[in-house]
Parts: C-alpha cells; structure tokens; sequence
C-alpha cells in the first residue's frame, strides 16, 4: 500500500475539519450533476425508445395520400428493390361508445391486414388479439382512446360514417409508432383522448365502410438503409402516374392555388407525400423532447455556477484563513505548485465525491424519468440503458467547474509572501461607510445597527459573494416558479380570458351555422355561436406558414380575441387578425398584405391586409369575420362547430341531443381539455417539481454556506468583541442584522438575475403547441423572498453556536488557527 | 541554469563562514507606513555557532532572520548562507534552498493543527530525498510518548518540541528561530534552549535565535543587539551559560 503523503493528509483532515461546507458544496454538484445525467440520459432513453419502436414497429419512412388508388399501386411499389410498401385506407368518422350520455368521439379509422400484421406501420397488440381471421366487425383500439374510455377486449362500440353505422366488437388494444403522440391534424396538435382516437380495422371491412372496395387512399413506404432513395422516389412517380397521378406534393413541394386550378381542369390528380421528419406525430415527439433536452441542460448548468460560485468563496476563505499554514509550508520547502495544487485538491474533492454521487443519483433517476414519461406516452418498448458517455460528460463537468472555480484562491497562495503570510495580516483600515459620509445621521446609530453596517461595508467582496450566494438560490426558484407561473398563466388566458364557452360541438366535416341557433334553443342551452376553422396556408413575400383561419362572428362575445397588451379587440370587415406567433413566424406588420391560399381544394385564394395582432397561447391562427369567411369559401351558411354555454350543469339528456345531433362528431368540454393538458403537462410538473425542491436544497446549501463562511472568517474579531464584554445575543443579533442586509442585496439581485433568466428562457419556449411568455406571478417573487429568508435565518444557527462554544483564550490568541 | 543550490566554485567563500551578510537592507510597507526594518547591516556567523540577535520590538531581528531563512529577499545587499548568495536565487531555488538548508522554530509553533506530531514531522521530511526518521527525532525531543497526538492535545512545551523535531527532519545545518520560548513558561523555555544547545554541541547544528529577552544571550557563544534596524552591539560570550543555570 503506497502511503499517503502528508499534505494528502493534511488535505483530507482540513476537508474533514470543515465537513459542513465542504458537504454543502458537495451537494450542490452533486444535484447538479445529478440533474444533467438524470435529464439528458431520459433524453437519450426516450430517443432510443422512439426510434426502437420505430424500428421494431416498422414505422414508414414516407406517407402518400391520394383521393383513391387500386391496391395494386401499392404491391408495384413493394416490387422496388429496397421497399416494402403497404396500401392502406385511412377515414375520419364518429364513433359512439355505447354509453349513457351517447358521448361521441372523433375517431381516425386505419385500415390494416387481415390475417397478417402490415409490414410497414405495423401495431403492437398490448392486450386482446390481433384480428381473428375471419370475423369483419373487429376493431383494434389505440391505447390513448381505450384508456380513457376504459373499453377493453369484447366491449363493443359504434363507428358512424355519414349514414353507414356498424357496431364492432373490440379484438385487442395497440400502441402504433403513428400515435404515440395523438395528433389528430396540424390544427389540434393535441386533442383529449375524450374527443378524439384511433381504430384499426380490418383492409375489407373498411372498404365497405368507406365504399372503396379495393382501393386505398394511403401507401406507406419503408425504404431500406443504403438504397438510393431519389430513385426510388422516381419510381414511385411513375406508379402513381401509371394511376393518373401526375403530381406529388409535399411540405418542401408545394403546389400553388393556379396550379391547382389547373389540374382541376385538366383533371389532374395529386398526390401528397409526408417524410417521415415532418409526419406530425414525429415531429411533436421530437419537438416535445427537444423542450425537454433544452431543461436538461438549462438547470445543470445554473447549478454547477452556483456551486461554482460556492467554491471560490469557500477556497478563498479557506486560504484566506490558512494564510500562516500556506506561510509555513513555504518556509518548509513545498513549492508553490504543490501549494496551488494543495489548495486545488480541495475542490477536486468537492467535485469528484458530488460527480460521483451524482451519477449514482442521476442513473437512478434517468430510469424513474424515462419510466414515468413512458408511461405518459404509453410507449410500447422503453429502452432504459446506461449512458456512459453522458455519465462521463457529467463528472468531468462536475469535476472541472469547481477546479477552474478554485483556481484564482488557489493561486492566490502564490503571491504570499511566506514571511508575510506567517505574520498576522495588518488589520483592515478601519473607516466609515460611504453611506455614512452621505447620511451623516447614520454615525449617530446604536452599535447594535452600526457595527452591522459598517461590516458589510467593510470587506465588499466578501458581501458581494454572499449576496451573489443569496442571488443564485433565489434566482433559481424564481426560474423554477416563472415555469409554473407562465404555464398557469397561458391556461388562463386560454380558458378564462379567451374562450368563454363551456363546450364546443365539433362537426364531422362541415355543417350549417344554422344548428347554432337550433342548439341554442335546446332547454339548459344559453349562448351558442358558429364558427368556421378552416387549414389556410399564409404567405407574406417569401415566408409561408401552414395555419388555420378561424372565422368568428363579429363582436364574439365566446371567443375573446386579445390585443398584444391585453385589451379585447375583434375581428375586423376585410382584414386578418393573426395570432403573435404567426407573427413572429412571416415577419408581417399592420397593413402588409398577406397572400391566403386553402391548404386543400381550389377555392378561397385571396389577399388579406394585415389589420392587428393577437395573443393566443395555445397554438397558431389567424382570424376572420365568420360570414367572410365562408364567402371566401363559397360555403354561406357553412360551419365546423358551435361553441356552447350551459346554463348551469347541462344534463344527461342535453348532452344525448347535442351527440344526437347528425352533423357531431364529438363534443369538446372546456374543462375538460383544461384537465387534459394539465395531464399532459403532469411530467413537466414532475421535473418542474424536481427543479423547484433542487433548488430549495441548493439555495440552503449556499446560503448556509455563505454564512457560515462569513462568520468563521471573522472567528478572531467575534472572539475579541466577546472578550471585551459583549454579550453572545447582542453578538447573534448584530451578525443576524449584518445577514439580513446582506440578504436584501441578494434578494434584489437575486430577483433580477431570475427575471432576466426566465425571461431569456421563456422567448426561446415557443412550440406549434405553446407559445408561452415571461411570466412571474408577485406570490413568486414573495415565495423565493420569503424562502431565501427563511433559510438564511436557518442557516446561521450553527454559526452562531459556534460563537457561542468558541474559546476565547484561543481564538485570540493562535494565529495558526 | 539549475535548480541546485549547493556551494558552486564560484559561489564557495569559505566553510567555515555558515552566513554571511554584506550591507544588507530591508524597507517595507506596512499598510500606509514605509518602514525600514534593517539597514545595511553586515555580519558573519560561523559553522556551529550558537547566535542571539537581541532586540526590542521594532528593532529588525525578525526580517533579519526571514532574510536569513529566504522567506523574504533584501531591499539590498548580498546574503551568503552555507557559500550560496542566496540573493542570487530565483523563487524555485529558494523554495529548494529553505527545504534543504534551514530549520524553522516559530514563537506560535505554526503546527498544522490537523496533523499529529508524528504527520507535522513527516509534513517537511517528505520534502527531501533523505530525511531522518521521524520517529527518532521525535524521540530526541523527549516526545515518543505523544507522537500520535494532535496538537491542540499537546502542552506548550510540547508543540513547540514537535516544531524543533520539524525543523531538524531534513537534517538542516542553520536552525533559525523566532522567539522559540515567546509563549512558553520558563522551566519550559529552559528545556527547549537545553534542546537546541544539544543540537548545537552533538549535531553541530548553527542555531540562530532571535529574542526581545537579554537574558536568553547568556547561553550563546555571541550576542547580537540590534536597535533601530542597525547592529548596536557585538558581544563575544566566552564563556556561555548552561541553560539550567538562565534566570529571566
């Protein structure tokens, strides 16, 4: 066994001799660390889980919709070398699920193989079975829709598509790579389960559901690795024209309106081709993910400064105070390296023993984290495997920033003279605060008040790095909290500013705003309105954007539209309204022109000025007068759905009318959707929750620190006040006094340094989901205070007890101390 | 240019001279005050020669021992300890110079309050290639019983014995210490005067003290007074005191 040298030992004895600091600071890398490891490697678990149920799911690498083509178009593609291809029909329709309230849903109809699993999209069946071989009124229900329904194998339920109406017996429930994030359209990212599903069904049961007896609407293609992909997408051109379609658009190729038209003169039919990188479902993972990625770097790295921050001001101290020991081990012969290296070891050992518990921690909780996401999103393979590297990337972070942070005390040993550094330091010149020359009346304060001050005065450094201590800890709550407030914040402007409707009527297709006034006589019934949403896409000079346009009637008094600063503004004759992140995205101003083209069809090109803005937080639109609209459209008297106001609770019987109704395809409950993405969220405010207890330990951490430090650093002058009569509570007042002011200066800056930070975050927070803004609620701003004060007042109980056990005769006396 | 620190050619004066000192001076700032603590002093100490320098507070005996030490460098003038000029050596080779050539005594022991008294011995013999055994030196100054003590569990007498066996642990031929029984009582101080003269006559160690107190001149074979920064008054001992026989 090598023996350990004695400066190793000394090193490891002082570390020892201060455990609580040191310990503190331990901590806080440790979180962090923790926090990093924890965050990225359930990034990189989901990631793989992703792509793992990608793969062994066989998820298309491209989607092709067409209005109708022989199966046959789908078996020529599978003929290319490198391909499997599966042709598929894919219907919107209503389903009923045999319940009392007659509740209705929206439901996307996939249609799969009967006595095989499809080779590309396939489904993993998670309970029942997959279709028996011959019966045709079987269905597979997606997770998402069977949970919240709780309908399991053998329940049986209703699929309505115009007058065709079949009940279906449930065989099995899936998990699809299509659906794990249910998107139902661009337009509603994220509806409730409530509202909208999916179904699967057998290929021959859904062409006579949907009247295309051997056809289908959809070809999915998986393209092996290493094929030349332009190739085989030139091939697939040439079967779709051998079918009559002669033109392929896609996000990246679209078609222009003229075009359009054209092809509807020449009978021209067209083809729309999705990547997998823009199928919808896709993309919101990866965008949700993405958000998640930016959090688990955001809060490391704010913790590792802190603990960095906790470093230098704990080394500085340390050396400052072991100015004699530095003194002699340089009068003994230690060169100055091994001294800079000495003072070094004590933050390698901060950081090494917090990296390493830290990666214990964060492995553990990167497999919670992944776990409970993956419940969340009921993905049917998680993969939960070490990440060595990230491990490895948050140790060294870990271990380096509290190096580089000890290396300006350590060096400052260097510059000590050891003949210096082994007199006792010349006391500081004593003189008045700078507020005291100002405020003269100042001078003429108890010393019960004076002393304080002029102690935070006195040595401006070692104020500022308590404050900055007393900063960080609220600074990170106040981050922490910004979160939950802008989320809380962005629900309420939706829920209770914007929309003032209890429910909304969602047609199957469009209806007739007629049925509005027809809802609105029904008993418990007290306010309907129509509104038309229709896909538009935007094009302001060279920016586009795919969005929606809602038409609202004018002067809606159900969906209030808010001006930028907050003030109720409506739709306007002849202009568009839109949304502030459509804004930000084509760079328009009030009065450019905004050139409007349908997403599908050929009808409702037109030019729109731009006549104001407003803020909507969940997701992107534009606004237009209802009547507008639907001239615009060619479809007067047109809508998609009603929104509602109950006049109190509405009854079961209400409720069966409104799902009665032939033009519903489900109903949408306010609250409930508030329910909905409050569940959703319900990860977010896991890791938010996390974050917030993190940072409470954190800000104890250094707050006990800080305060510890800056009263052991003064053990000497403390003893002498002692020894001259002063009584230990006068002294624990005066010292509670000083870290109270200091305190204040840190939570002022402390609560600049949080807005700053959440503000900056905030602006890069903006999804097709959410688009959230800065927002700190004051109970926030008063919660960080109060908590930061709390522990502070906390934190220097054990300094004051060491006041209290010091020995006098010593500590003025021993200078080695 | 090396790192040594042994007499070279050039550097040897001669053997028997252990420190020399040339016009040497020392100014320093002390918060606003310029002071100058030595002023151009020139001396000699010989190998094996057992040194006071007596002065009252203020007077330099302490620079001049830092000078000695090269815990501090001379505003100016030249320092030759065991032939080296060690004003000549750079922060490396004083760093070298200290670790092979000088034992310290402090008046406030300056142990490490961390480390036992075995570990502060080991602390500076770790330093050189060839120390001597910790153990034994410990045992030399009557501390075999307490080695495994901390020093805050050790008595004054104690600590500052665990100190002389620090300075003595890399085998140095100048021990230099600074008011060494300052915060002792007497019977103590005399035991650890006992000690250095023992090191002094058997080791043949140069052992230089400096002290406020005249009584503690009695033992050595020359007395230094310095007054002011500047050399007073020479007195050659010829016949030094047992320290048994010190009264102060």
């Amino acid at each position: 066994m090598v023996a350990m040298s004695k400066l190793h030992r000394k090193l490891l004895r002082d570390v020892w001799a201060a455990k609580a600091q040191f310990g503190a600071v331990s901590l806080v890398v440790l979180l962090g660390v923790a926090m990093f490891i924890a965050s990225y490697a359930a990034y990189e678990n989901l990631d793989s889980s992703y792509e793992g149920t990608y793969e062994r799911l066989s998820m298309a690498d491209y989607w092709i919709s067409v209005d109708y083509i022989p199966q046959r178009a789908a078996r020529e593609m599978n003929e290319i070398p490198g391909v499997v291809a599966e042709g598929r029909i894919v219907g919107d329709v209503s389903l009923d699920l045999a319940k009392e309230s007659g509740e209705r849903v929206a439901g996307r109809v996939i249609s799969l193989p009967q006595q095989r699993h499809p080779e590309v999209n396939d489904v993993q069946v998670e309970s029942g079975s997959y279709f028996s071989s011959h019966a045709v009124r079987e269905v597979l229900v997606e997770k998402h829709l069977a949970e919240y329904h709780e309908l399991e194998p053998g329940d049986w339920l209703t699929i309505k598509n115009g007058d065709n109406k079949a009940r279906f017996k449930v065989a099995g429930i899936v998990t699809s790579p299509e659906y794990i994030w249910v998107a139902k359209n661009a337009q509603e990212p994220m509806p409730s389960p409530r509202t909208f599903g999916v179904l699967f069904m057998p290929q021959s049961t859904a062409e006579t559901l949907f009247s295309m007896n051997g056809l289908v609407n959809e070809i999915n293609l998986a393209v092996e690795p290493n094929t030349d992909r332009s190739a085989v997408l030139e091939e697939v051109r040439q079967i779709l024209r051998k079918n009559h379609i002669n033109r392929v658009t896609s996000k990246d190729e679209p078609v222009s309106i003229r075009a359009r038209k054209i092809d509807v003169i020449r009978g021209v039919r067209t083809a729309y081709m999705v990547e997998r990188k823009d199928h919808l479902g896709n993309r919101l993972l990866k965008m949700d993910l993405e958000g998640f990625q930016q959090l688990a770097v955001l809060f490391p790295v704010l913790f590792l400064s802190m603990a960095s921050l906790a470093i230098y001001v704990l080394l500085n101290r340390l050396v400052e105070s072991q100015r004699v020991q530095i003194g002699l081990m340089r009068a003994l012969g230690y060169g100055k390296r091994q001294v800079v290296f000495h003072y070094l070891g004590f933050a390698f050992i901060v950081g090494a023993a917090g990296s390493l518990l830290g990666a214990v921690l964060g492995n553990a909780l990167a497999n919670a984290l992944t776990g409970e996401y993956a419940r969340q999103l009921a993905l049917p393979f998680v993969v939960i495997e070490p990440h060595w590297g990230v491990v490895a990337v948050g140790m060294v972070i870990g271990i380096a920033m509290p190096l580089a942070a000890g290396l300006f005390p350590a060096w400052a040993t260097t510059r000590m003279r050891p003949a210096e550094a082994m007199r006792p330091a010349a006391p500081a010149a004593g003189r008045r605060a700078l507020v005291e020359t100002l405020l003269p009346f100042l001078s003429r304060l108890p010393y019960v008040l004076k002393l304080p001050m002029r102690n935070v005065f006195r040595n401006p450094r070692r104020t500022f790095f308590m404050a900055a201590g007393v900063a960080s800890a609220i600074a990170l709550v106040l981050v922490s909290m910004s979160f939950v407030d802008a989320m809380e914040s962005t629900l309420y402007t939706q829920f209770e500013r914007i929309q003032n409707f209890d429910a909304r009527v969602i047609f199957q297709g469009t209806g007739a705003t007629a049925t509005a006034s027809y809802i609105s006589h029904l008993e418990g019934i007290q306010q309907t309105e129509a509104i038309l949403e229709v896909p538009y896409r935007v094009r302001h000079g060279e920016k586009v954007s795919d969005t929606s346009i809602m038409g609202l009637p004018e002067g809606s008094s159900m969906y209030n539209l808010l001006a930028p600063d907050g003030s109720l503004t409506s739709v306007k004759q002849g202009g568009i309204l839109l949304s502030l992140s459509l804004k930000k995205k084509l760079g328009a101003e009030i009065g450019d022109m905004l050139q409007l083209e349908p997403v599908v069809g050929t009808i409702g090109d037109t030019e729109k000025r731009l006549v104001g803005f407003v803020d909507v937080p969940l997701g992107s639109m534009a606004f237009m007068p209802l009547r507008e609209t639907q001239r615009l459209l060619r479809a007067p008297g047109t809508a998609t759905g009603v929104l509602l106001k109950f006049d109190g609770e509405p009854s079961a019987k209400l409720l069966k009318r409104l799902y009665d109704l032939p033009e519903t395809a489900s109903l949408e409950f306010a609250g409930e959707t508030r329910r909905f993405l409050d569940e959703m969220m319900g990860f977010f405010w896991v890791f938010i929750g996390v974050m917030l207890a993190m940072g409470a330990a954190l800000g104890m951490a250094i707050i006990f620190n800080s305060v510890t430090v800056n009263v052991l650093e003064r053990r000497r002058e403390i003893a002498i006040m002692r020894a001259i009569g002063m009584s230990r509570n006068r002294l624990s007042l005066i010292l509670t006094l000083e870290n109270l002011a200091i305190g204040c200066l840190g939570g002022i800056l402390g609560i600049l340094l949080g807005h700053y930070l959440a503000v900056a975050y905030m602006a890069q927070f903006e999804t097709d989901i959410m688009s959230m803004s800065a927002v700190i609620f004051p109970r926030s701003y008063v919660i960080a205070a109060s908590a930061a004060l709390v522990i502070l007042l906390v934190s220097q109980i054990p300094a004051i007890r060491q006041i209290y056990r010091l020995s006098l005769p010593t500590a003025t006396k021993d200078w080695s101390e | 240019m090396t790192d040594s620190v042994e007499p070279s050619k050039g550097q040897r004066d001669t053997l028997e001279s252990r420190i020399k000192l040339e016009k040497t001076s020392k100014n320093y700032r002390m918060g606003q005050i310029q002071i100058e603590a030595l002023r151009e002093i020139t001396l000699e100490v010989m190998a094996g020669e057992f040194i006071v320098f007596l002065g009252p507070s203020g007077s330099g005996k302490t620079t001049l021992l830092n000078l000695i030490g090269g815990l501090d460098s001379p505003s100016s003038g030249r320092i030759v300890v065991n032939g080296i000029d060690i004003t000549q050596l750079t922060a490396n080779q004083l760093t070298k110079f200290r670790r092979t050539q000088i034992g310290f005594i402090f008046q406030f022991f300056n142990l490490i309050p961390t480390l036992t008294a075995r570990e502060n011995v080991e602390f500076a013999a770790e330093l050189v290639a060839h120390p001597r055994s910790s153990e034994e030196i410990l045992r030399e100054v009557g501390l075999e019983e307490r080695m495994n003590h901390f020093p805050s569990e050790l008595s004054g007498g104690e600590n500052q014995r665990v100190a002389i066996a620090r300075a003595l642990a890399t085998d140095p031929s100048v021990i230099l210490c600074d008011e060494p029984t300052g915060s002792l009582d007497f019977e103590t101080g005399k035991r650890i005067f006992k000690l250095l003269r023992v090191l002094n006559e058997t080791k043949l160690k140069t052992v230089v003290v400096v002290t406020h107190n005249s009584a503690i001149g009695d033992i050595a074979h020359r007395i230094v007074r310095l007054r002011d920064g500047k050399v007073a008054e020479v007195i050659q001992n010829t016949h030094p005191l047992d320290p048994d026989e010190l009264k102060w």
